[in-house]
């Protein structure tokens, strides 16, 4: 056991720091998020020139071939930024689903991704219930139905949905600008954006997927220990932003970070911090595991303590600011925000919970 | 980055396994099942049966007795005999002295003392907290003053866990009375038989007598007890209490508690039904679960981090998350063991095996109110968590 990282880790880890340290300040970011598309394109091609976009994607399909440690790195510096790149939809979710399938589209649009000329969302939050439906006539297929809360769904290139065929669940990819797609963006809480679309006989692909559900839980899998590294890293940022603060502040004549009441507050932020770092990578470890049950039940651990740590650290870090926490003046609000979407991302505190119940435990 | 046990970890974690399997007396093991606290012929008799195999001291280098194993191993170890569950081998000797003797020691006192203290030949106690001088432990009052070619000791010290037991005891006490708080304090290892020591047990809410007033009266005891130079007790201190913190954590021993909380939660029925199949008392146990599962990995990451850095013979201070958040666990899983016993946990047998036989539920239902009572002390013994607090604010925050 080891928690080392290799040379090109470690540079991946250094170069991605320093290109968000210089493109992705949080003046920047506000500018960015007030209009679409919600984030910048000179940073994305910055990405694509670092091969960040090739990471996650195998070897044989031109890709890096990197794993679930290299995503870990590459999400935890995201999330330090407060980054609102599309990487988690374009670079983790679509890779998986895309993987199976080696036809002529999707070995051009994994060329795009790559190249960094195209950004790909997936629709994967619809209850079962709500599922677009897809009807194949003529050799064709066609999507109807429609699909909520679609990260970045306004602004995307191209989207993977799944949908219902009469004949079980299957994964369609189809471009944004397709007839008989109807997309309407909106701002999120967080700073970002998503979108409700609707789908109206809109032609789509199916792709290929011996197992469409399988797969779209491995994804799911791999999505929800990345988001768990976003957390961590701006569960970090929210530390060191609060330490910052508690160092300059003056009140009563002397730095607030002087009062034991606040250093306390302040030390129970490390450990809820170091808590959520040990099951980012416990959800690192187990997110390609191939016994479903067993990574299942890992990711609901994790997902467990990355959510109450992120909402312990991200009040207690407004709490610690005192009153300019409240503004959206400052970056510290910004990071809150964001922890509270994700910790309701990926199934909240209840659902996972629930899971392990239904499982037994953890060391069931 | 190998987040997974190697192959020869785990292979090494099986020899140990098998080990304790083997050699773990049935009676020790069941005791323990128990949630009782083992007894002092457990532990001197389990700590001569690692000892015969080489394990004595899991934690100290080749050259000094141990086994020489790298903080991995050490922490698979310690791990496999606390989910055993086995006895811990006696902290104060092996894990508090012992390193401060190989690090500070004499030639002579190493010679002297460290076979004896994997062989547990030698029963170590602590005489470092007296009644004005707790968490603020640089205030300590027991003074050590120089006559001819030794020292005399007069004073008083508490907290003393196993004094009942012990034939020697490592004191801190003060030397230069004028110096500063920190300053004037030095280390000795003193005989328990030395005329001028008198003990009286303290009782503690849980009933047991665990730890003892330690009374030194005009205690003459030979220069060769002091260790390394005078002054420096304070430093030598600070590293036997930050070396403490990984192991305080007892996460093996939380691990193995879960097990037996589980096992008795599914044959415990409440209201007609397995307690663990209540929705509330399940929920606490997940919680748990992965509270402790976190903190696991937050200690082999601590661990690797120095495998990989060198013990550089401080400790790194984020040890002191591991036991604040180790004690807290460790408290918590007393509480469902609390919520399992329900009603049959009041009755006070005290050792009386017809009292026990009068009471309902199972046969370690006395003994959850015990343990609850008595881990109240884990978040207040090794520096309370409020001291650990101040640690990371200043050492891990700057503030």
């Amino acid at each position: 056991m080891n928690f080392d990282l290799s040379d090109e880790q470690r540079m991946l880890d250094d170069s991605l720091a320093r290109l968000l340290a210089d493109h992705a300040d949080f003046e920047t970011r506000r500018r960015l998020s007030s209009r679409a598309p919600g984030w910048s394109p000179e940073l994305w091609a910055e990405f694509a020139r670092l091969g960040l976009l090739a990471l996650p994607f195998d070897e044989k399909q031109g890709g890096i071939g990197g794993g679930p440690v290299d995503t870990m790195l590459v999400m935890r510096q995201l999330g330090r930024a407060l980054s609102a790149e599309p990487f988690l939809e374009t670079c983790v979710l679509a890779p998986v689903l895309l993987s199976e399938d080696g036809g002529g589209v999707v070995t051009a649009l994994r060329g795009d991704i790559m190249e960094g000329r195209a950004i790909c969302t997936v629709a994967a939050r619809q209850e079962s219930a709500d599922l677009v439906q897809a009807a194949s006539t003529g050799g064709e297929w066609r999507l109807t139905g429609n699909a909520s809360l679609v990260p970045w769904g306004g602004e995307a290139d191209w989207l993977i949905l799944p949908a219902e065929t009469g004949k079980g669940l299957a994964l369609f990819l189809i471009e944004g600008e397709r007839a008989g797609v109807t997309r309407r963006g909106y701002p999120t809480q967080d700073g970002r954006r998503s979108a409700k679309i609707t789908f109206k006989d809109a032609v789509a692909q199916r792709l290929a997927a011996s197992d469409a559900g399988g797969l779209l839980d491995r994804a799911r899998a791999t999505a929800l220990a990345a988001i768990c590294a976003e957390a961590v890293g701006a569960m970090e940022s929210c530390l060191e932003q609060t330490v910052e603060y508690l160092r300059t502040r003056q009140q009563f004549g002397t730095v607030i970070g002087k009062f034991q009441a606040l250093q306390h507050q302040a030390a129970d932020m490390v450990i809820a911090l170091e808590q959520a770092r040990s099951m980012a990578f416990f959800a690192a470890m187990n997110c390609e595991q191939a016994d479903a049950a067993l990574r299942e039940r890992a990711l609901s651990a994790a997902k467990v303590q990355i959510n109450r740590s992120a909402r312990s650290i991200g009040q207690a870090a407004i709490q610690l600011h005192g009153g300019i926490g409240m503004t959206m003046e400052l970056a510290i609000g910004h990071y809150f925000k964001r922890l509270t979407m994700i910790e309701l991302s990926f199934g909240d505190l209840d659902h996972h919970l629930d899971r392990l119940a239904a499982a037994g435990g953890l060391a069931a | 980055m190998d987040l997974s046990f190697t192959r020869e970890e785990e292979a090494f974690r099986q020899n140990v396994r098998c080990f304790i399997q083997d050699n773990l007396p049935e009676a020790t093991r069941r005791h323990m099942e128990s949630f009782r606290s083992p007894t002092r012929d457990m532990i001197v008799a389990w700590s001569r049966i690692l000892h015969a195999r080489g394990w004595g001291a899991p934690r100290w280098p080749a050259e000094y007795g141990g086994p020489g194993w790298g903080p991995i191993q050490q922490y698979i170890f310690i791990e496999e005999c606390q989910a055993a569950p086995a006895p811990d081998l006696l902290s104060f000797g092996v894990n508090m002295v012992g390193p401060v003797i190989y690090t500070f020691g004499s030639a002579e006192q190493k010679a002297r003392y460290l076979p004896r203290i994997s062989s547990m030949e030698d029963w170590w106690c602590q005489g470092f907290s007296e009644p004005g001088a707790g968490s603020d432990l640089a205030s300590l009052k027991t003074r050590a003053v120089r006559n001819d070619d030794g020292w005399v000791i007069d004073g008083q010290k508490t907290w003393t866990t196993y004094g009942q037991y012990a034939n020697m005891i490592f004191v801190l006490a003060r030397t230069k009375p004028a110096a500063k708080k920190q300053e004037g304090i030095s280390f000795f290892l003193i005989d328990m038989k030395t005329p001028g020591i008198t003990l009286r047990p303290i009782q503690t809410i849980d009933g047991g007598c665990e730890v003892n007033e330690v009374f030194f009266d005009n205690v003459r005891i030979p220069g060769d007890a002091l260790v390394g130079q005078e002054g420096k007790g304070w430093d030598y201190a600070k590293f036997l209490l930050g070396n403490e913190r990984v192991g305080i954590a007892r996460i093996g021993i939380s691990k193995g508690r879960m097990r037996l909380i589980r096992d008795a939660a599914s044959t415990c029925i409440r209201d007609g039904r397995p307690l663990i199949e209540h929705a509330r008392f399940l929920d606490r146990f997940i919680g748990l679960e992965v509270e402790l599962k976190a903190l696991e990995l937050t200690a082999l990451r601590l661990l690797a981090a120095e495998a990989s850095r060198g013990n550089s013979g401080t400790p790194d201070p984020a040890s002191s998350v591991l036991k604040i958040k180790g004690a807290e666990i460790q408290q918590r899983t007393s509480e469902l063991m609390l919520d399992i016993a329900g009603t049959a946990a009041l009755p006070w047998p005290q050792g009386d095996e017809a009292i026990r036989a009068l009471a309902p539920g199972p046969s370690w239902a006395d003994a959850a109110p015990s343990l609850y009572f008595n881990l109240r002390k884990v978040s207040i013994y090794g520096g309370a968590t409020e001291v650990q607090k101040n640690i990371i604010a200043k050492l891990i925050l700057g503030l």
